[in-house]
């Protein structure tokens, strides 16, 4: 894979996408109702921490993605078993979009139409924009977030005559615990995904400020998620909002500008679409460069195809209906967090303790660096 | 129909993708790597394809987790 580096703009818009990818569709957890906006400023302000250990690891080894840290830090056999997890988890989140696409276009536009068929045509897609490089993903996420902006106001604009704000009330009707579980989820899906992002983090400029980079993609997607939610909530009340599996997509249905201009939930489609062709393909280009780095082969671009087929199997048969889609989604957060934390944290831990060695006098410098 | 769609992504990804990488790939392990992705990926699909039930990842994940932490969505 040539060695792209993407600008700093579009490592942010990049981002921004990868973060909105399946939620634009399948909204931010729903679990305590009308509360949930508590949960997506606290599941923010948790993975603060989180993104603050994201950004060392890149500082402390700029030019180096997450699998190359690992090996210098952790050593050779640790390294290689932390690479081999986190290339199965950018294996499976990739199979868990795809999926979630084959499902969405199956329950409401194609039920006759088998799922596969589907999922081959975003394959097709991602697999080409993973072989064009990571700029030409930062490129895309550039254009695309500029129409995904457009529909969000335009949305939550001509939504404006339809909405009940008192759909927020009564506030802080969900406990503690429910409220902190709550941002547990929101937490580890969407924001901590981005733990993808050190896996590409040679695509990131040197000189560019990878804490902003973090911090201004996560501002702009809670600010995101908030027009959202409170767009859904607002439209279509509590109790709609809760049992709907695409509150995006329901609540933009039922917009409604005079007579003559409705079904705007084409639009949430788009926005699926692009900003999740953004996640796979992040996915794939994370997991080509784990497989060329676990068995240290020198051009990780020749893997995106088969990473791609591989996603595209595990996503054929990972879940049989709808629902069972859904009821994984309380066990993501249990799940996803060795990748999510564990693995980084143990990076970073290692990073620190790599770095004061060298600084030590009369230190070796490492060869690999 | 679906067999059929399998095949012919294969044979395209053979055609295609094979024909361009092979040229790059120098290394044997890099061969290897490649076509055994190929193989096990081709080989998951087309079951599905035949409607043969896999077991999926998902069902065992939700069993560890639930074992170990009594989730209960």
């Amino acid at each position: 894979m040539p060695n792209e580096k993407v600008t700093f703009h579009q490592a942010i818009y990049t981002m921004i996408m990868f973060g909105f990818g399946s939620s634009s569709i399948m909204g931010v957890s729903t679990g305590i109702h009308q509360d949930v906006w508590v949960s997506i400023l606290l599941g923010a302000l948790f993975f603060i921490p989180l993104m603050l250990v994201y950004g060392r690891i890149i500082k402390l080894f700029p030019d180096k993605n997450l699998f190359q840290v690992m090996e210098i830090t952790l050593g050779k056999v640790a390294g290689k078993i932390f690479t081999a997890l986190m290339v199965w988890y950018a294996v499976h989140l990739a199979a868990l979009v795809l999926h979630n696409f084959g499902n969405f276009i199956q329950v409401f536009d194609m039920p006759e139409t088998p799922q596969l068929a589907i999922m081959i045509l975003m394959f097709l897609i991602t697999v080409y924009l993973a072989r064009s490089g990571i700029l030409v993903v930062g490129k895309w996420s550039v254009i695309t977030l500029f129409f995904i902006f457009l529909v969000m106001v335009f949305t939550a604009i001509a939504s404006v005559t339809q909405l009940d704000p008192l759909n927020l009330f009564p506030l802080f009707e969900a406990t503690f615990p429910e409220i902190i579980e709550d941002s547990f989820v929101v937490f580890s899906f969407p924001f901590a995904e981005s733990v993808i992002f050190l896996c590409l983090a040679d695509s990131f400029y040197k000189q560019d400020n990878v804490y902003k980079i973090f911090f201004y993609s996560l501002a702009i997607l809670v600010g995101i998620f908030l027009v959202v939610f409170f767009r859904n909530l607002f439209l279509l009340g509590n109790a709609m909002n809760d049992i709907s599996y695409y509150p995006s997509y329901t609540a933009v249905r039922t917009i409604e500008i005079g007579d003559y201009f409705a079904r705007m939930e084409s639009s949430i489609f788009t926005n699926f679409i692009n900003a999740g062709i953004v996640k796979i393909t992040a996915c794939f280009l994370a997991a080509s460069k784990g497989i060329a780095s676990l068995f240290e082969t020198p051009r990780a671009q020749v893997y995106i195809l088969p990473v791609g087929l591989c996603s595209l199997a595990l996503a054929s048969f990972l879940y049989t209906s709808t629902m069972e889609m859904f009821a994984f989604l309380a066990y993501y957060p249990y799940y996803a967090f060795p990748f999510q934390v564990i693995i980084p944290v143990a990076a970073w831990i290692a990073s620190e303790v790599h770095i004061r060695k060298q600084d030590m006098p009369g230190a070796q410098p490492a060869a690999a660096q | 129909m679906l067999t059929a769609i399998v095949l012919v992504l294969y044979v395209s990804a053979l055609l295609i993708d094979s024909l361009t990488v092979r040229k790059q790939m120098k290394l044997i392990r890099e061969k290897v790597v490649y076509y055994v992705m190929m193989l096990i990926s081709f080989a998951l699909l087309i079951l599905n394809s035949r409607y043969v039930s896999i077991p999926s990842p998902a069902q065992g994940i939700i069993k560890v987790l639930d074992a170990l932490f009594h989730i209960n969505p």
